[in-house]
């Protein structure tokens, strides 16, 4: 379907842009050419059908995930939901009862991608700011700034939470070296605090907003 | 004399407006006959009528059997000659196929109608056009066979490719697509699309560890299971579940209508009935056919959710003889009935919701001969309208006894017509509780259920929903998998929807990649 590819390119394509703004700095583009390929070719699907999740299975997805309860996965302004109300057509979801709308849309709607990081960073933010504040942190561990052992641990976490699978080595050296490098070096008057804290927000983003969360 | 003309004569056909002109004319100029001394001419005409009127008479009756009311349109059998001519096409694997085969809007023809039509007149160079219906009937065959090779919509497939494989050889964006081959089922990626499909998650990163150590006959065992499970759930069976969400374009709820009826004196209406009874008939081994024929009500209790079957509700007060499923419910009655002599919008909404049959974009036309007859007088016999109307109207006939607004507000009343309409048209009160459905006649709207719930058409749809739920997009027009599963669904699973899931996961389409 229509919606399914428009959606896939849209979210590439940030995905590719906000890799390269986190990867660009002066040492950062040797770096990146130097990593690793996948380490088996790719198979084309002859009958490619994916589908978006959707609001909800998402939704449950990251809650589940995340170890955060659904109501709290993202609220705009607070109170309204984003995948229950705000966003729930943009994400794939019908309105009824309200809105008469019987269906979802059969395409994504421009607004599709931007509502879909929304309530990915809300729910990363709350995730990791819940376990900067816990003595007994769920997945972001080790005491702030994360420390250099922890890093690894917490990628592997996240691709086994958010995706099921194993996270491959040059995805493992991708997240701990040269994100963190990079996020941490950005702004060097911020604290190391604070930048451990963007890595950690900006990897679970990362994680929680690649193809293979989004789609199945 | 001056021209005489006829403004209004609505119930006169062309030949009799025409009779009724020349009779007036030999009376006026008999009049000036014998004022002249001539023999009147009405003489003359009286003894010739009286030898032809038989012969008139008998023609007509021929031409209006024919042709049918609007001969200048008539009513094409070209969907029933196609599949006489092409049995094995997947067009008619399922009913007949719509007239978006050769038409954009009829009469209107996009390109493969238009070859159609040229081969027509090439094949009758003598006949008067438009062609009569047995004309057309005689000499479609030959004339599809002298395009089959061409290619009308350009779309680099020769219609008869185009009708074999079952796309549209009249629309360059439909096209057959080449199959690729039997592709190796993944054991794995089903277990993630049942979880997530179903209950509405994916499995977790240790369940994914559990079932890949199972052996290949465990995980084909732990699918059947995790399906059943996640069948249970509140996400697939619970408020605003996926259940609720196929229900949604056939109950199409308004929310601020729900408890209407309880604010203006009228009984309390609450279209959540509609969707306990949709749900109902669709999990454990419930029949399907129920939405259609069901007598009962059904309850659901929260915190799990649970539906149970009743004999009535108090949001409910159709006769119990009378009920027929979602067709009968106090909010089918409220906002499809409300005030109309004939439910149109009623019928057509069942046969959208049912059957999967839009009529708007002229799916499911089955026209009855002599039809509409326009009892209604909503002027349905223009021949624009009457190309839907023809099917719609007796398809609607046997809604006209279920009252909307009018007393007995929500309930079957026989003589609903004469009580509150008699005034609305002249012919009003002759419109038949008999009708037609799929061209088969029935009596009222309960055989009207029946049909419809035991026809392909309605297997074929029931399946269509949850294979383009689960799979994600249509079945191709030539899916054996997708005939097995509606024909095992009505001949073997005895209309249980939770026992053909079990058959839809199995398949190639969903467990490919």
């Amino acid at each position: 379907m229509r919606y399914k590819y428009d959606l896939i390119s849209i979210l590439a394509s940030l995905l590719v842009l906000s890799a390269i703004a986190v990867a660009c700095s002066d040492k950062g583009d040797s770096d990146l050419a130097q990593m690793p390929p996948p380490q088996q070719p790719v198979a084309v699907s002859p009958q490619p059908k994916i589908k978006f999740k959707g609001h909800r299975r998402w939704r449950n997805d990251l809650a589940r995930a995340l170890a955060l309860d659904e109501r709290e996965v993202c609220n705009e302004m607070g109170q309204y939901s984003c995948t229950e109300l705000v966003h729930r057509i943009a994400l794939g979801g019908s309105a009824a009862e309200d809105l008469g709308f019987y269906t979802p849309l059969p395409t994504s709607t421009i607004t599709s991608p931007i509502a879909a990081d929304r309530v990915a960073l809300s729910a990363c933010i709350k995730r990791v700011d819940l376990d900067l504040q816990s003595q007994e942190p769920v997945i972001f561990t080790g005491p702030a700034p994360m420390e250099d052992g922890h890093r690894e641990e917490i990628i592997h976490a996240l691709y086994r939470r958010l995706i099921q699978r194993e996270a491959a080595p040059h995805e493992v050296t991708y997240f701990v070296e040269l994100l963190y490098r990079d996020v941490t070096s950005l702004a060097p008057e911020v604290s190391l605090a604070a930048s451990a804290r963007d890595w950690a927000v900006l990897s679970c983003f990362v994680v929680a907003t690649s193809m293979e969360s989004l789609f199945y | 004399m001056g021209e005489f003309s006829l403004t209004h004569a609505p119930n006169m056909s062309n030949v009799e407006q025409a009779c009724f002109k020349s009779f007036l004319y030999i009376m006026l100029q008999s009049a000036e006959d014998a004022r002249r001394g001539y023999m009147p001419r009405v003489t003359t005409a009286v003894v010739t009528t009286a030898l032809l009127a038989p012969i008139l008479a008998l023609a007509q009756t021929m031409a209006t059997s024919l042709l049918g009311r609007h001969s200048a349109l008539a009513m094409p059998p070209g969907p029933q000659a196609f599949c006489d001519h092409y049995p094995d096409s997947p067009h008619c694997r399922v009913g007949l196929p719509s007239c978006a085969l050769c038409h954009t809007q009829t009469p209107m023809r996009n390109n493969f109608g238009a070859d159609v039509g040229d081969a027509l007149r090439e094949t009758l160079p003598n006949a008067s056009q438009p062609l009569t219906e047995l004309q057309y009937e005689a000499a479609l065959p030959a004339a599809l066979d002298t395009i089959d090779a061409r290619d009308s919509d350009g779309d680099g497939f020769a219609n008869i490719a185009e009708i074999t494989a079952g796309t549209w050889p009249g629309d360059c964006d439909s096209y057959p697509i080449e199959a690729s081959g039997p592709q190796p089922y993944d054991r794995r990626y089903v277990f993630k699309k049942i979880s997530l499909d179903v209950c509405g998650h994916s499995p977790s990163y240790q369940q994914f560890q559990d079932f890949d150590e199972l052996p290949p006959m465990g995980q084909m065992e732990e699918l059947h299971k995790r399906l059943d499970q996640c069948l249970d759930s509140e996400f697939w069976q619970g408020p605003d579940g996926v259940l609720w969400q196929l229900a949604h374009p056939k109950v199409r709820p308004v929310a601020s209508l729900r408890y209407a009826g309880s604010d203006n004196g009228l009984p309390p209406t609450d279209y959540h009935d509609d969707y306990h009874l949709f749900v109902y008939s669709q999990i454990d081994d419930h029949d399907a056919r129920d939405v259609l024929q069901a007598n009962y009500f059904v309850t659901r209790q929260e915190s799990p959710t649970r539906y149970a079957r009743v004999d009535e509700v108090p949001t409910q007060i159709m006769q119990r003889e009378r009920r027929a499923g979602l067709l009968t419910t106090q909010w089918v009655m409220l906002y499809n009935v409300m005030f109309a002599p004939l439910p149109r919008t009623a019928a057509a909404q069942a046969y959208r919701a049912f059957l999967g049959f839009d009529l708007a974009r002229q799916e499911g036309l089955y026209p009855i001969p002599g039809e509409p007859m326009d009892y209604d007088d909503q002027g349905v016999d223009d021949a624009e309208c009457a190309q839907c109307h023809s099917t719609l109207d007796p398809l609607s006939y046997p809604f006209k006894n279920y009252n909307g607004f009018h007393e007995p507000v929500f309930q079957y009343q026989a003589d609903r017509i004469e009580t509150h309409f008699a005034q609305e048209a002249a012919n009003i009160t002759a419109m038949p509780e008999a009708g037609a459905i799929l061209g088969q006649p029935v009596g009222d709207l309960i055989e009207w259920a029946h049909v419809a719930a035991n026809s392909d058409e309605f297997a074929a749809a029931t399946v269509r929903e949850y294979w383009n739920l689960l799979v994600g997009q249509p079945p191709s027009p030539n899916s054996d998998e997708f005939e097995r599963l509606w024909r095992t669904l009505a001949q073997e699973h005895n209309y249980s929807v939770e026992r053909m899931l079990h058959d839809l996961i199995e398949t190639e389409a969903y467990g490919a990649l």
